[in-house]
C-alpha cells in the first residue's frame, strides 16, 4: 500500500489556529500516508474544514507547520501557490461557478497548466489555439471521469444536486492535484449515489495514485472507505487509527452521543440548523463577496453559509 | 370597496408619476417634440400613455376574476389617475406653487387639463385606462403586435427631425424624397405616415414569428451540406454588407447624424474596457474616467503646441495608450485588496483627485489648469475626393474621425472577444464569480485583476486619445464622475459582461438623448432611474451575457452579435 | 506600500513645519481654522452618522445619503424664505392692503425657535425620504450580491439630484441670513463666530441624543441586534424589517438636520450639494471605523478640521500655489489612505463580519 521509506504526502505538525480569542485547532498533529485514503471525522464545529482552509492556504495557521511530500511547508504560501504544488479540494457547501457551464468549471481548473499570455491570446497564435483545443478536449475527458460525460454545455447551477458535487470534483483533478481534500463529498445523497461515490473515490486513488482525505460525517462511507481515521473534537485530536480501532474508542463514542451518524451533514442551502454548539468557532471560509446567484437563498446562518 | 383598491392604488401611482413629471418640467418640454405632426406631442403620448398602463397593470392583476372584473379595475385605475394631477391643479390654481416648484404655471396647469377642465382630464384619463385594460385582456401575439407598431410610430416620429435631414441628401433620387417626405412631415410623421407605419409594423409583427418558423422548417428539410452552405453564405453575406455599410456610413447619413454615430464610438470604446473590469472580473471601478483623462491629456500634451512638442498622432497614440495602461497598473495595485463597495469608492476617489490635481495650479505649466489644452491637430484628413451616385464629396472632420473611431472599436471589439473565451477570460470570471475558489484553483488573483485593469484602461485610453483630437482640447470639467456613471449606466444596461450588450446600451444611452433633445435635460435623471429600474427588474441586463458554448471543438464560437449565445 | 505611507507622512511634516516657522499665520488665525474646521466637522458628522448606522445594520453603502441630506436642506430653503419675510412684506408682495401688520420677520424676532423649526421641518423631509429609498429600492435587493444594491443606490442618487433639480431649478439659493447670529462671541480666549457657536452646539446635542438612543433604549438595542445578526435578531422576535426603518429615518432625519446647519455656514443650497459633502462624510464614517457610531462623529470632526487647517498648515509649506483648490483633494486622499492602510478606521470596526 504505502511505502514505509516515502515520505508522507502530508504531514501537520504542531499546527494551531486561533480566532481572536476562539482556539479553533490546537497543536494537531496527524500524518497522512502517501497514496493513502484517510477521513477526518467529529462533530461539527469540531475545527475540520478549519484544518482544510489551513492546508489550502486561506488561513495561516498561528502555530505548526503543514509539509507536502515532506519537504514544502505550505504555511504562509498563498493559496494559488499550494494549488500548484498539487493540492486541490471541494467544498463543504459546494462553490461551483453557477452561472458558467459545466465544461467552463473544469476549464477554469485547468488554468495552472495553460500558459497562454494575454499577446498570445490576442493575437491568436498557432500554440494558443492549440492549447484551448488540448484544453477542451482535456475538460472533456474529466467530465467523461466524474459521470458527467454530455452534460458539458449545462449551466452549473442547472445541474442535478449529485452532479454538481461531481463536478466539483472534476475541477478539482483539473489542477493535477496529487493531495485532493474532499469536504464532505456525500453529502445530501441517497445510499445508491453514496455507494457509487465511494467507489469512485477509490478508483480515483487506484487509477491516479493521489492521496485523498475526507472530511465526512457519513459513518458507513468513513468505515468503509478509510485507511485511516483522525477524530477531532473541539480543535483537538482525540483518536487516530484505524477503522476498528476508532470506533471503539470511549472519547470518540462520547464525542459523537454514542450513535452512528448523528451528525448529519448540512445540506446546502436550505438547511438553516444552527450549529448546536454554541461558541463553536465559523468552520468554513468566511467570504463577505461570495457572489451567490440570484435563484438560490440567500447565505443563512449555518457554518455552511 | 377593498375590491377596488389595488387598482385605485395603481392607478393613484400613475398619477403621482405625471404629477412629479410635471413639476419637474417633462411635461412642457415633452410638449415641443412633436411626434404625429401637427397632431400629437410627446406631452400627449405621456399623459395617455400613463393611465393607459395603469389600466393595463390593472386589468392584468384583476384577470383572474374575468373579464368583467378586469375591465373594471382598469376603469378604476384610469380615475385613479387623474387624480393627482386634478389635485395638483386645484391646489396650484389657489395657492402660488410657482415660488417653489418652478415648473408649477398657468400653462402646466392648462396642459394637464387638456386646455378644456377636470372633465376632460378625466374623460382622457378614463378612457386611455379602459383601452389599456382592453389591450391588457387580448391574446398576447396580438397584444404585442399592437404594442410595436405603437412603439415604431412613436419612434420614427421622434426622430423626424434627425431623418430628414438625411432624407434630404437623397433629393435627387425621386423615389425615396418622395415616400420620404409622404412618412415624414414637417416636425413628425405624417397622419398617412402613422397609419402606413402602424399597419405595416402591426402585420410584421403578428406574421413575422410564424414566418421565421416556416422558414426554419423549411432549412432543416433541406440536406445537411445545403444547410451549412446556406447558412455560411448568410453569414458572409451579412458580414459583407455590414463592413461595407460601415464604410461608407458617414456618405449615407450626412456629418450631423455621424457626430452622434462618433459619440457612440467612442463610448463603445469605453463601454468595452469597462465591460472587462467590471463585466468579466466584477471590480467595480468608478474611477474609469481616468483613464481616459490620461489618454485625452497625453495626446493633448503630445501633439498640441501648447508645450511646443507638436508630435504627429501616430506617435502620440501609442504613449497615450501606454500612460492609461501604467496608470491602471499604479492604480490598480493598492486598490487590489479591497473589495466590493470599498473597492468602488477608492476609485471613485483616485478618478477625483486626478481630476483635481488636472485642474489645480499646480500642474498648470503641464497641464493648462482650468483651461486646459487646446489647438489639438485633427488625427486624421481624409481631403476631397469623388464618389458614385454621390458626386463631389469634401468630407466634414466628424465623418472623417469616424474612420479612426471604427478602426478602434473593430480592433477593441477583436480583443476583448478575443480575451472573453480564453484562459485569461476565464480566470476573470472565476475571479468574479469567486475569487476564494478561483485561488484555490491555481490562479493568481493580483496578476489577473491587474491584467483587467490595465486593459480596461488601454481601451478608455485610446477613447480619450480620439476624443482629443476630435474636439480639438481638453478641460478638466469635461472629465467628472459623470463619464465614469455614463459607461457604467451603459453597461449595466447592455448586460454586464456581455459584448452586444455594449453596443446596445451605448446606442440606447447615448445615441437616444442626442436624437431627441427635448430629453437631454432629463438624461441623468432617466440614467439613475434606468439604473435603479434594471437593478430591480433585470439585472443581467438587454443582451445578457451568456456563456460560450464548446460542444465542437471545431466550430469557432459564435460571433457576437450573431444571436444571443456570445 | 508602507514607504508611500511613510513618504506622505514626511511630506506633511515638513510642510507643517516649514508654515509654522515662517509665522504666516497668527495663533488666532489658527484658531479661526480649528473652529470653522469643527463646525464644518460636526455637519459632516451628523451625515456620517447615517453612513454609518446603515452601513452597520444593512453592509451596504447608502450611495444616496448626500441627496437624502441634500432633500432636506434644499426643500427647508424655502420654509426659511417665507420665514424670513416679515408680514407687511408678505402683503405687500401679495397686494394686499397694508393693514395691520408686524415689521419684524419671524426669522428675526424668533431666530432660535425658527431655526428649530427650520431643523424639524428639514429632518421630517430627510427622514421620509429615506425611508422611500429604503422601500422602493433597497428593501427588495437586500439579499442581492453585493453589487446591485451598490449600483441601485448610485441609480438613486443620480435620480433624486436631477428631480430635485427639475423641481425647484438649478439655480443656487441663498439662504437668508440670520441677523441674530451675526458677529462672535469669545469662548475661553477663543474667537467663535455665532453660527459656528450654534451649528456645533446643535450637532452635539444632536449625536448625545443619538448616542443614548442607540445605548440606552430598546429600539437602540433591536438596531443594534439587527446589525449584529439580522437572523438572530428575528429569531429573538425583533421586526428586522421596522428595525431597518428606523435605522434609515433616524440616518435620513439627522442628514437633513445637518442640512440646515450646512445652510447657516455655508449660506446656500443647491441641488448638487449633496455630492461633495456626502463622499465626505462617508470618509469620516470610515474613519472613525464604519458601523462605529463614535467613530463617525470623531472622524467628522477630524476630518473638518484636517480639511480646513490642511491647505494652509503643511500645502503651502511645500510650495503648492492656491492650495485651497486641493482643499476636497485632501478629503478624497484621506479617503484612499485609510481604505488602503486602514479600512477598519482609526477606532476599528465594530461590524462583526457575517458567517
Amino acid at each position: 500500500m504505502t511505502g514505509e521509506s516515502a515520505p508522507p504526502a502530508l504531514r501537520i505538525e504542531g499546527v494551531t489556529k486561533r480566532f481572536g480569542g476562539l482556539t479553533a485547532i490546537a497543536r494537531l498533529d496527524m500524518v497522512l500516508p502517501e497514496r493513502s485514503i484517510s477521513s477526518v471525522i467529529g462533530p461539527n464545529g469540531a475545527g475540520k474544514t478549519t484544518l482544510f482552509n489551513c492546508i489550502t492556504g486561506f488561513y495561516t495557521p498561528e502555530e505548526g507547520r503543514i509539509l507536502l511530500r515532506g519537504t514544502e511547508n505550505l504555511v504562509r504560501l498563498r493559496p494559488d501557490d499550494i494549488s500548484r504544488l498539487g493540492v486541490a479540494r471541494t467544498y463543504q457547501n459546494i462553490r461551483l461557478f453557477p452561472d458558467l457551464t459545466a465544461i467552463e468549471n473544469i476549464m477554469i481548473g485547468l488554468h495552472a497548466r495553460l500558459s497562454a499570455s494575454l499577446p498570445a491570446i490576442v493575437l491568436n497564435t498557432r500554440a494558443t489555439r492549440r492549447e484551448e483545443e488540448f484544453a477542451i478536449s482535456e475538460s472533456r475527458r474529466l467530465l467523461d471521469l466524474v459521470g458527467l460525460a454530455g452534460k458539458g454545455d449545462l449551466l452549473a447551477r442547472n445541474l442535478p444536486y449529485g452532479d454538481q458535487r461531481r463536478l466539483e470534483i472534476g475541477r478539482a483533478l483539473a489542477t493535477e492535484p496529487s493531495l485532493l481534500l474532499l469536504d464532505e463529498p456525500t453529502c445530501g445523497m441517497n445510499p445508491h449515489e453514496t455507494s457509487e461515490m465511494i467507489d469512485f473515490i477509490r478508483r480515483l486513488r487506484a487509477d491516479l495514485g493521489i492521496t485523498i482525505c475526507l472530511i465526512e460525517h457519513d459513518m458507513r462511507v468513513v468505515m468503509s472507505i478509510s485507511e485511516q481515521i483522525t477524530v477531532m473534537d473541539f480543535g483537538q485530536k482525540i483518536a487516530e487509527g484505524t477503522p476498528e480501532e476508532v470506533r471503539s474508542r470511549p472519547e470518540v463514542i462520547e464525542a459523537y452521543l454514542g450513535s452512528g451518524s448523528v451528525e448529519a451533514c448540512l445540506v446546502p442551502p436550505a438547511d438553516t440548523a444552527a450549529s448546536n454548539r454554541p461558541g463553536a468557532p465559523d468552520d468554513t471560509l468566511a467570504s463577505d463577496d461570495t457572489v451567490t446567484p440570484d435563484d438560490t437563498p440567500p447565505p443563512s446562518l449555518s457554518p455552511g453559509a | 370597496m377593498t375590491r377596488l383598491w389595488p387598482g385605485a392604488r395603481i392607478g393613484l401611482a400613475a398619477g403621482a408619476i405625471t404629477v412629479l413629471a410635471s413639476l419637474i418640467g417633462m411635461v412642457e418640454q415633452f410638449a415641443k417634440l412633436h411626434i404625429v405632426a401637427d397632431a400629437l406631442t410627446m406631452t400627449d403620448i405621456l399623459l395617455v400613455a400613463l393611465p393607459a398602463i395603469a389600466g393595463a397593470l390593472a386589468s392584468r392583476r384583476a384577470s383572474p376574476g374575468g373579464r368583467g372584473e378586469a375591465i373594471s379595475a382598469a376603469l378604476v385605475a384610469g380615475v385613479a389617475s387623474a387624480v393627482p394631477p386634478a389635485l395638483l391643479v386645484l391646489v396650484g390654481r389657489s395657492w402660488p406653487l410657482q415660488a417653489m416648484f418652478v415648473n408649477a404655471g398657468a400653462d402646466l396647469y392648462d396642459t394637464l387639463l387638456w386646455g378644456r377642465g377636470y372633465l376632460a382630464l378625466f374623460g382622457v384619463d378614463i378612457a386611455a385606462g379602459a383601452a389599456g385594460g382592453a389591450v391588457a385582456l387580448l391574446p398576447g401575439a396580438v397584444r404585442r403586435a399592437l404594442v410595436h407598431a405603437a412603439v415604431a410610430v412613436i419612434a420614427l416620429g421622434a426622430m423626424a427631425g434627425l431623418i430628414r435631414p438625411i432624407l434630404s441628401l437623397y433629393r435627387g433620387i425621386d423615389v425615396i424624397w418622395n415616400t420620404g417626405t409622404a412618412v415624414l412631415g414637417g416636425d413628425g410623421i405624417t397622419q398617412l405616415g402613422t397609419a402606413v407605419v402602424f399597419a405595416f409594423v402591426f402585420v410584421v409583427s403578428l406574421t413575422g414569428q410564424p414566418a421565421r418558423d416556416r422558414f426554419d422548417q423549411w432549412l432543416t428539410s433541406r440536406s445537411a451540406a445545403a444547410q451549412s452552405g446556406t447558412r455560411t453564405f448568410g453569414r458572409g453575406a451579412g458580414v459583407f454588407v455590414t463592413v461595407a455599410g460601415l464604410l461608407v456610413l458617414p456618405f449615407l447619413i450626412g456629418s450631423y447624424p455621424i457626430e452622434i454615430v462618433d459619440k457612440v464610438g467612442l463610448f463603445i470604446l469605453m463601454g468595452l474596457g469597462l465591460n472587462i473590469v467590471v463585466g468579466f472580473a466584477g471590480l467595480l471601478d468608478l474611477g474609469y474616467v481616468a483613464f481616459y483623462a490620461i489618454g485625452a491629456y497625453t495626446v493633448g500634451v503630445l501633439t498640441a503646441p501648447f508645450l511646443g512638442l507638436e508630435l504627429p498622432f501616430v506617435v502620440a497614440l501609442p504613449v497615450a495608450i501606454l500612460a492609461a495602461i501604467v496608470a491602471g497598473v499604479i492604480l490598480g495595485i493598492p486598490v487590489l485588496k479591497t473589495h466590493g463597495d470599498y473597492l468602488a469608492i477608492i476609485t471613485l476617489g483616485f478618478g477625483e483627485i486626478i481630476r483635481i490635481l488636472a485642474q489645480s495650479d499646480v500642474l498648470k505649466s503641464w497641464l493648462g489648469g482650468a483651461q486646459g489644452i487646446t489647438r489639438i491637430p485633427p488625427s486624421f484628413t481624409l481631403g476631397a475626393f469623388s464618389l458614385p451616385v454621390f458626386g463631389r464629396v469634401d468630407p466634414a472632420p466628424p465623418q472623417e474621425v469616424y474612420y479612426p473611431i471604427l478602426l478602434f472599436c473593430l480592433i477593441a471589439v477583436y480583443i476583448t472577444w478575443r480575451l472573453r473565451y480564453s484562459r485569461l477570460g476565464r480566470a476573470w470570471l472565476a475571479v468574479r464569480e469567486d475569487e476564494e475558489v478561483a485561488a484555490g484553483l491555481g490562479i493568481n488573483l493580483v496578476g489577473t485583476k491587474l491584467l483587467a485593469f490595465a486593459t480596461g484602461a488601454s481601451l478608455a485610453g485610446m477613447s480619450g486619445a480620439l476624443v482629443a483630437t476630435k474636439v480639438g482640447s481638453v478641460f478638466p470639467a469635461s472629465f467628472g464622475l459623470i463619464i465614469s456613471i455614463n459607461v457604467l449606466v451603459l453597461i449595466i444596461l447592455g448586460g454586464v459582461g456581455s459584448i452586444p450588450g455594449v453596443f446596445v446600451g451605448a446606442l440606447v444611452l447615448v445615441a437616444l438623448p442626442e436624437l431627441l433633445r427635448e430629453f437631454s435635460d432629463f438624461r441623468l435623471l432617466l440614467y439613475g432611474a434606468v439604473l435603479v429600474v434594471m437593478m430591480l427588474t433585470r439585472p443581467q441586463g438587454l443582451w445578457p451575457a451568456s456563456s460560450a458554448s464548446h460542444e465542437e471543438a471545431d466550430e469557432p464560437p459564435p460571433e457576437p452579435g450573431a444571436g444571443a449565445a456570445t | 506600500m508602507i514607504t508611500t505611507g511613510v513618504v506622505l507622512l514626511a511630506l506633511i511634516v515638513y510642510g507643517s513645519v516649514v508654515t509654522l516657522r515662517s509665522g504666516t499665520y497668527t495663533t488666532a488665525q489658527w484658531l479661526d481654522f480649528v473652529v470653522a474646521g469643527v463646525s464644518q466637522g460636526s455637519v459632516y458628522a451628523l451625515i456620517a452618522l447615517g453612513y454609518t448606522l446603515v452601513y452597520g445594520i444593512l453592509r451596504m453603502i447608502n450611495f444616496a445619503h448626500g441627496e437624502v441630506f441634500m432633500g432636506g436642506a434644499f426643500t427647508t430653503y424655502f420654509v426659511a424664505q417665507w420665514l424670513s419675510l416679515s408680514e407687511c412684506s408678505r402683503q405687500a408682495a401679495r397686494d394686499l392692503p397694508a393693514g395691520a401688520c408686524s415689521a419684524v420677520a419671524p426669522l428675526e424676532s424668533h431666530p432660535l425657535l425658527v431655526l428649530l423649526v427650520l431643523v424639524l421641518f428639514s429632518a421630517s423631509v430627510s427622514l421620509a425620504l429615506a425611508l422611500v429609498l429604503e422601500r422602493v429600492a433597497y428593501r427588495p435587493l437586500r439579499d442581492a450580491p453585493r453589487l446591485i444594491p451598490l449600483i441601485t443606490a448610485i441609480g438613486a442618487s443620480f435620480f433624486l439630484q436631477y428631480t430635485f433639480r427639475g423641481l425647484y431649478g438649478s439655480g443656487i439659493k441663498a439662504y437668508p441670513r440670520v441677523p441674530a447670529l451675526e458677529g462672535a462671541i469669545m469662548v475661553f480666549g477663543v474667537r467663535i463666530l455665532r453660527t459656528q457657536a450654534v451649528v456645533i452646539g446643535a450637532a452635539v446635542l444632536m449625536m448625545a441624543a443619538l448616542f443614548l438612543f442607540v445605548q440606552r433604549t430598546k429600539t437602540g438595542q433591536a438596531m443594534r441586534a439587527v446589525s449584529e445578526d439580522k437572523e438572530v435578531a428575528a429569531l429573538m422576535g425583533i421586526d428586522v424589517d421596522r428595525t431597518i426603518g428606523i435605522t434609515f429615518a433616524v440616518g435620513g432625519a439627522l442628514a437633513g438636520a445637518a442640512g440646515v446647519l450646512y445652510g447657516l455656514i455655508f449660506g446656500q443650497v443647491h441641488f448638487f450639494m449633496g455630492f461633495l459633502p456626502g463622499l465626505k462624510a462617508f470618509t469620516a464614517a470610515v474613519l472613525g471605523g464604519i458601523g462605529n457610531v463614535p467613530g463617525a462623529m470623531l472622524g467628522g470632526l477630524f476630518l473638518g478640521v484636517a480639511e480646513s487647517v490642511g491647505p494652509s498648515l503643511f500645502l503651502e509649506g511645500l510650495g503648492v500655489p492656491s492650495p485651497h483648490q486641493l482643499k476636497d483633494a485632501i478629503a478624497f486622499g484621506l479617503l484612499v489612505l485609510v481604505l488602503i492602510f486602514r479600512p477598519t478606521g482609526l477606532l476599528g470596526e465594530q461590524v462583526s463580519r457575517r458567517a
